[in-house]
């Protein structure tokens, strides 16, 4: 998909998961293969703080998180006006039925799968990227 | 037939007990042990069982009552017959005995005025009185020629009789003539009468002859005196002897009569008993067991079913079981009941709402019940709450899910960090340890793999897999499988060739498991291929279809593997895998409305083929 020549390139993306591992190599894939500026979350609450300061372009979110969970902090960030209007995608582990839809209908642009390739999520990430350009 | 209606035998059962033990006695000591042939019922008996298991006893009664009674008949009809012949003779010697008695009148009366005529003749001739003379006359020449002619009359049937008769007519007319010369003589004062010696000896043969009348008539009537008196005692001895023979027949025949009367009563114990039986089996089942005749009329049903319905006996026997079960589970029910109805033996599963609102899961099976001729005349329903083992299946689908969840985790963490180390993107490394790090990468690949079919598995036994069913271009997805698929062909040293691939092959399904599939069969045709060998994927359009082959040329599979080689864990040999693929395979191309199949000889190789329907003419979502 062309991509609109207003549209600035993905660079700063937040990553928020629970597990820490998760979180390291996520960074060091994004980085390594996307040239991305990353900042890591371990919480939603901690993701807010960090978001009103870091402006992310795309924020990359887990589903399930102890206490605030991937839904509750989908609708935080959609509540904060810094983040309101952040394409938010998930990146699960989770496999119930009817999870994408119930990510997309909450808000999500996209639900992507654990385990993730590096490349292929960084080029995932900037397909997504270009699509919610297009869309304005 | 009412079907099983039950009333309480339970207290008719011990009261008949003993009189069946009775009943049993007299029949084998009286050699009639065939009325007491057991009832026949083969294992359960039928719950339509009736009139057929006594059939043989009642031809049997029957023949014999019949046989009893026509020899009763019969013997009644030679005692009238018997009968009938001692009044006749009765009646016979009654009227002889009065024939007799007019003979030996008459034969007295010829005697007594022949002598009156003498008298009359000898008067005349002593004192010449005319009156005399015309008493002789008339005596001679009316009387006496008529009452012989009478006699002659009476003993016509007598040839002896007739000839004494005829004699005595003789000697009466020759002593007549001369008593008529006798008195001509006196008239005419002859002084010494002619002849007149010659009257002694014939008074004297006439005397005789009478005699003899006499005797043979009364020997004749003693004859049938006691002719009479013997056919009396013959009839009476007969109709005695004949009468009590009757009477014994008759007897036998109430005897047996009142004896198949108790047997029917034992066959029907036996049957209420039987089906008592059946009953208490039933009812010690804790699934739902029915039994619906054609007119879908639930004729027999168990506690089980009552209770769980909330209703009442009465309110469930003999009603349609639209009426039974509400019009909601019934149109749940209908299409298999109708196909039972047409003789298949169906089974399904349903969820119930108890009278309480609690939801119960049910595993129906139903049964059609055949006659001898192979119609089917209703259908067995059987349904199990399995609910529990729902709830267990769903707690262990949640566990897989769980677990998978948690392998899955750290195995993102642990693949990505090999991936960037072996890019390089976190350093150069030494070759050796890049070497380590694709083995690594690689086995943590398989490991993810099996937790994802794993997890296939696990929600395709709960109903919770899923396809998508969207157009796609099945020879792009075939492109792309085999692409994905390239690394390992080139491993096993395995070439991958796509002969005529068409440029697109527009069908219905999910593209994602559409590759899965493709890679499936890919890998496992290289897996069973020699080095060096080929496999060829092929994508073939069909007017409603678009259907794909994989096929290989290594070791094929075992014919006695054949049958089982969609079923799951199923691994040939020591080849590496895990024996889900195939069944994931087969569950996914079932699930898009599709088909899968395969051709295989041993030593000769594979060929694994699936179709999808296409898109272009189904026009489906």
């Amino acid at each position: 998909m062309p991509m609109p020549a207003a549209a600035p390139p993905l660079k700063r993306i937040l990553q928020i998961d629970d597990d820490e591992d998760i979180l390291a190599v996520g960074q060091a894939a994004l980085q390594g293969y996307g040239g991305f500026e990353v900042r890591i979350a371990q919480t939603g609450r901690e993701a807010l703080e960090m978001a009103r300061a870091f402006a992310p372009q795309l924020i990359l979110l887990d589903w399930m998180m102890p206490g605030m969970d991937g839904l509750a902090t989908l609708r935080a960030l959609q509540a904060e006006p810094a983040t309101a209007g952040v394409p938010v995608v998930y990146l699960t582990a989770a496999v119930s039925p009817h999870l994408r839809e119930e990510a997309l209908a909450a808000g999500a642009v996209e639900m992507l799968i654990k385990p993730f390739v590096p490349r292929q999520l960084v080029a995932e990430l900037n397909q997504i990227w270009a699509r919610c350009a297009a869309a304005g | 037939m009412p079907l099983l209606a039950l009333p309480a035998i339970l207290s008719v059962r011990a009261s008949r007990g003993a009189r069946e033990a009775r009943v049993r006695t007299l029949f084998s000591r009286w050699g009639l042990g065939a009325f007491l042939k057991p009832v026949k019922m083969g294992g359960l008996p039928s719950l339509r069982a009736g009139g057929d298991a006594r059939g043989m006893d009642a031809k049997a009664f029957r023949t014999i009552f019949n046989v009893a009674i026509a020899a009763g008949l019969a013997i009644l009809l030679v005692i009238a017959w018997l009968a009938y012949q001692a009044v006749d003779a009765a009646i016979t010697s009654g009227r002889q005995e009065t024939h007799s008695q007019e003979v030996l009148t008459g034969v007295e009366e010829i005697f007594a005025q022949s002598e009156r005529a003498g008298a009359a003749a000898h008067r005349y001739a002593a004192y010449g009185d005319a009156r005399s003379l015309e008493s002789f006359r008339i005596l001679a020449n009316e009387r006496v020629p008529k009452e012989l002619a009478d006699v002659v009359v009476l003993t016509r049937d007598d040839p002896a009789q007739q000839r004494r008769l005829d004699e005595l007519q003789e000697v009466l007319r020759e002593q007549f003539a001369l008593l008529e010369r006798l008195t001509m003589a006196a008239r005419e004062r002859a002084g010494r009468l002619p002849d007149y010696d010659k009257l002694g000896p014939l008074e004297e043969r006439i005397s005789v002859l009478a005699g003899d009348l006499r005797a043979q008539e009364t020997d004749l009537l003693s004859a049938y005196r006691e002719r009479a008196a013997r056919t009396a005692r013959d009839a009476q001895l007969t109709t005695f002897w004949g009468g009590l023979l009757t009477m014994l027949l008759v007897a036998g025949a109430w005897w047996i009569a009142r004896r198949y009367d108790d047997e029917r009563m034992l066959v029907e114990a036996r049957l209420r008993a039987a089906e008592e039986g059946v009953r208490r089996l039933t009812d010690s089942v804790p699934g739902m067991i029915c039994y619906l005749d054609r007119e879908r009329r639930i004729v027999y049903h168990n506690r089980t079913y009552r209770e769980v319905l909330g209703l009442s006996a009465e309110q469930i026997r003999g009603r349609h079981a639209y009426v039974v079960v509400g019009p909601d589970v019934y149109a749940q029910s209908r299409p298999y009941i109708d196909r039972a109805l047409a003789g298949e033996t169906v089974a399904f599963e349903r969820v119930h709402s108890l009278p309480s609102g609690e939801l119960r899961h049910l595993a129906c099976s139903y049964t059609p019940d055949l006659d001898g001729e192979g119609g089917v005349i209703g259908l067995y329903g059987m349904h199990l709450d399995i609910t529990e083992r729902k709830r267990a299946e769903s707690m262990k689908g949640e566990f897989i899910a769980q677990v998978s969840h948690e392998l899955r985790t750290p195995l993102t963490s642990i693949l990505g960090a090999l991936e960037i180390v072996h890019d390089g993107i976190a350093g150069e490394l030494p070759a050796h340890a890049a070497r380590m790090v694709r083995i690594a990468h690689a086995n943590t690949e398989r490991l993810l793999k099996l937790v994802a079919e794993i997890l296939d598995v696990q929600k395709m036994s709960a109903g919770q897999f899923e396809v998508k069913r969207e157009p796609i271009d099945v020879a792009a997805l075939v492109r792309q499988a085999v692409g994905a698929s390239a690394g390992l062909a080139h491993k096993a040293g395995v070439t991958l060739v796509t002969p005529d691939l068409p440029h697109s092959a527009a069908a219905i399904g999910d593209a994602d498991r559409i590759v899965q599939v493709v890679g499936n069969l890919v890998s496992n045709a290289v897996k069973f291929s020699p080095r060096g060998g080929a496999v060829e994927v092929r994508v073939e359009l069909a007017p409603r279809a678009v259907g794909v082959a994989v096929v290989d040329h290594g070791e094929g599979i075992p014919r006695a593997m054949q049958p089982r080689v969609f079923e799951r864990f199923l691994q040939a040999g020591s080849i590496q895998g895990t024996g889900l693929g195939l069944a994931i395979s087969k569950g996914i191309i079932d699930m898009m409305g599709g088909v899968i199949g395969f051709e295989s000889e041993e030593g000769r190789g594979s060929k694994f083929h699936f179709t999808l329907p296409r898109a272009v003419l189904d026009g489906e979502d």
